[in-house]
């Protein structure tokens, strides 16, 4: 389900809807889950590449581990609650287990078997408080293959020893059979999808160039020029934040290597961007979303 | 099998555990699997490390893993080095064999260099006779044979150190708990515990703070220093000695005298010790070594009815290993 209008904006209001001022999905979902023993409820972010869908959830992540902290802020207290892994490719139940480890810092030799892993992964989250899992670049996942649909059934052992709550994102996953047989059933059923777009032209677009510019450290650059771009910015973009802050940065850093310290026009057409967009800009179009 | 040595960088555990006072190597890498939701065996493999995964923890990879200094573990821990360093053996000999429960002290310099709490200890330059905080050698004289009036007994307290003189002398945390036996000669404190030689510093003290000390002075009140028992009371005759009588040591470490607990030490629970009264002094024996003295404190009409009637004062749980063959004699005429 592709929901238009929904776009990730950075800061605190992120995942927002933009026609809509409720709470965000990701803290109410945590909340929903907290307490819930089982059939706990998840969130899968799919879109295009470069649409921000790891930059959402990494952004999801940390403002759940600034609040845990908030309310926990002991330094004794041994708390992880926020477990980010990626699936590997051609992932297997055992990979996808140590990857797990790999994050919390578990030590695994090459004779444990995934049983130990998977025991010690579950028991360190629950006893660390994990209250958030988030899977990235799910579309690894193939649930037509064997190992596809076995990392599926570890994911959805995971979910339930872990009273957590588990959060995918990938490219186009509903395209890509994440939601097909059985197991896509299972899925479909406790999974919330939110689709990512990209930016339209509009006053969030130069809000996120303004904290975009607001984030440079170059001496000689005037406030405001960006902004004034905006348009130039989206054109060249077509509105996806990824290409966008590879642009920034990249003319960042070659002002600071050339000494210039400031921001042009001339030194953001020195800079070049993925094919994506730079077929965007050729043809003058506004990359559309992949489902809108 | 052997784990494949897998070239990824240590990191800490997630869940680090606190060791605990005296805790043995072993002991707190079991914790730290358990907390952390491992196999005991397959972190202390992950601790031993390349090539071989086994023998003895390394320190290193074990301060990265639980997050502490090495220092810290170092002054800690006990039992086998986790620094892969040889426990060296007494140059007297072997040693006696250590009471049950009784944590194994360390003998290196590093604890030396970690445990003390002012000064280092004495260097082989500066005291001749006792020349390191190693096992003092066999060449020094027995502590109980060079008494000169002047040694006492000290508790070691929880940080591992005795008071002397109103001056802290460090013995170790591994004797936590334990009566040492402290004097001083020749402007050098010598701390030994059963005859044993443990460590020896240069006198902090003043010399007038040490005048004042007496040879019989305790921590406990009725507890008599050993080598005065050893005095009023040898220890001579006691396999003839119809006086004695065996006990076992219960849970809290005491034994049932006369219808009176005396302390015998948490380090005897569950063994079988001598215990006789002379000179009014109750002498708690085992293995043949005076372990305990105290003033007595029960009468002599408890003890003449204990001797009439032995075992009355067991407790069941305590006279289950002493009744097998039972010794009950009918209580004369006019005794309850």
């Amino acid at each position: 389900m592709t929901r238009p209008g929904w776009t990730i904006t950075p800061g605190w209001g992120w995942w927002r809807p933009r026609r809509c001022g409720r709470w965000c999905t990701g803290r109410r979902l945590t909340l929903l889950n907290r307490h819930a023993i089982s059939a706990r409820r998840g969130l899968i972010v799919s879109g295009a590449a470069g649409t921000g869908k790891t930059t959402a959830i990494t952004q999801l992540g940390k403002t759940h581990q600034l609040i845990d902290r908030q309310r926990h802020p002991s330094p004794d207290l041994d708390r992880i609650p926020v477990v980010y892994v990626t699936v590997p490719p051609a992932a297997t139940p055992r990979m996808l287990a140590v990857e797990f480890a790999r994050f919390l810092g578990l030590p695994i030799t090459a004779r444990a078997n995934i049983t130990d892993v998977i025991e010690a992964v579950c028991g360190v989250c629950c006893d660390t408080r994990t209250a958030l899992v988030l899977v990235d670049e799910i579309h690894n996942l193939q649930l037509s293959t064997r190992n596809g649909a076995e990392v599926s059934d570890t994911l959805k052992y995971f979910s339930e020893r872990i009273p957590a709550t588990f959060v995918y994102a990938g490219v186009d996953v509903e395209r890509a059979g994440l939601f097909a047989g059985t197991r896509g059933q299972q899925l479909a059923g406790r999974f919330g999808l939110i689709g990512t777009v990209a930016f339209p032209y509009a006053s969030e677009w130069q809000g996120l160039v303004a904290t975009l510019e607001d984030a440079l450290r170059l001496y000689r650059h005037r406030p405001g020029t960006l902004v004034r771009l905006d348009r130039y910015l989206h054109q060249r973009t077509g509105g996806m934040i990824g290409s966008l802050s590879h642009l920034l940065r990249g003319a960042a850093i070659e002002a600071i290597l050339c000494g210039s310290e400031q921001l042009t026009r001339h030194s953001l057409d020195a800079v070049g961007l993925d094919h994506a967009a730079h077929r965007h800009g050729a043809t003058g179009t506004r990359r559309q979303p992949a489902h809108p | 099998m052997r784990p494949r040595a897998i070239p990824e960088v240590l990191r800490p555990l997630p869940i680090r555990v606190r060791p605990r006072p005296a805790e043995t190597v072993a002991s707190y890498v079991v914790r730290l699997a358990r907390a952390n939701h491992l196999q005991p065996s397959h972190l202390h493999a992950y601790l031993c490390g390349p090539p071989d995964w086994r023998g003895a923890p390394d320190l290193g990879r074990l301060a990265v893993l639980c997050g502490r200094p090495g220092s810290v573990l170092q002054r800690a821990l006990t039992g086998p080095t986790p620094a892969r360093q040889p426990t060296p053996e007494p140059l007297g000999g072997p040693r006696p064999p250590t009471p049950a429960r009784t944590p194994k002290p360390r003998h290196n310099t590093e604890l030396a260099a970690t445990a003390g709490h002012h000064d280092q200890p004495l260097e082989a330059s500066a005291a001749p006779a006792i020349p390191t905080s190693q096992p003092a050698p066999a060449l020094m004289a027995s502590p109980t044979a060079a008494w000169t009036g002047r040694m006492v007994d000290r508790k070691v307290t929880s940080t591992g150190v005795i008071s002397f003189a109103n001056t802290n002398y460090s013995v170790g945390r591994a004797f936590t708990g334990q009566m040492v036996q402290v004097t001083c000669q020749d402007g050098t404190v010598q701390i030994s515990r059963g005859g044993e030689p443990l460590r020896a510093w240069s006198r902090r003290h003043p010399a007038a703070k040490e005048a004042s000390i007496g040879p019989d002075r305790s921590h406990d009140r009725g507890e008599v220093a050993l080598d005065q028992a050893r005095r009023l009371a040898p220890l001579d005759d006691l396999a003839s000695d119809p006086r004695v009588v065996h006990r076992l040591v219960d849970p809290t470490g005491s034994v049932s005298f006369a219808g009176r607990y005396y302390l015998a030490g948490h380090a005897l629970t569950g063994q079988v010790v001598g215990v006789r009264c002379a000179g009014g002094i109750v002498q708690i024996i085992h293995d043949g070594e005076l372990v305990r003295a105290w003033q007595q404190r029960h009468t002599p009409q408890q003890e003449q009815r204990m001797h009439q009637r032995p075992n009355i004062q067991q407790r069941t749980a305590n006279a289950r290993p002493l009744t097998s063959a039972p010794q009950h004699q009918p209580a004369p005429a006019g005794q309850p």
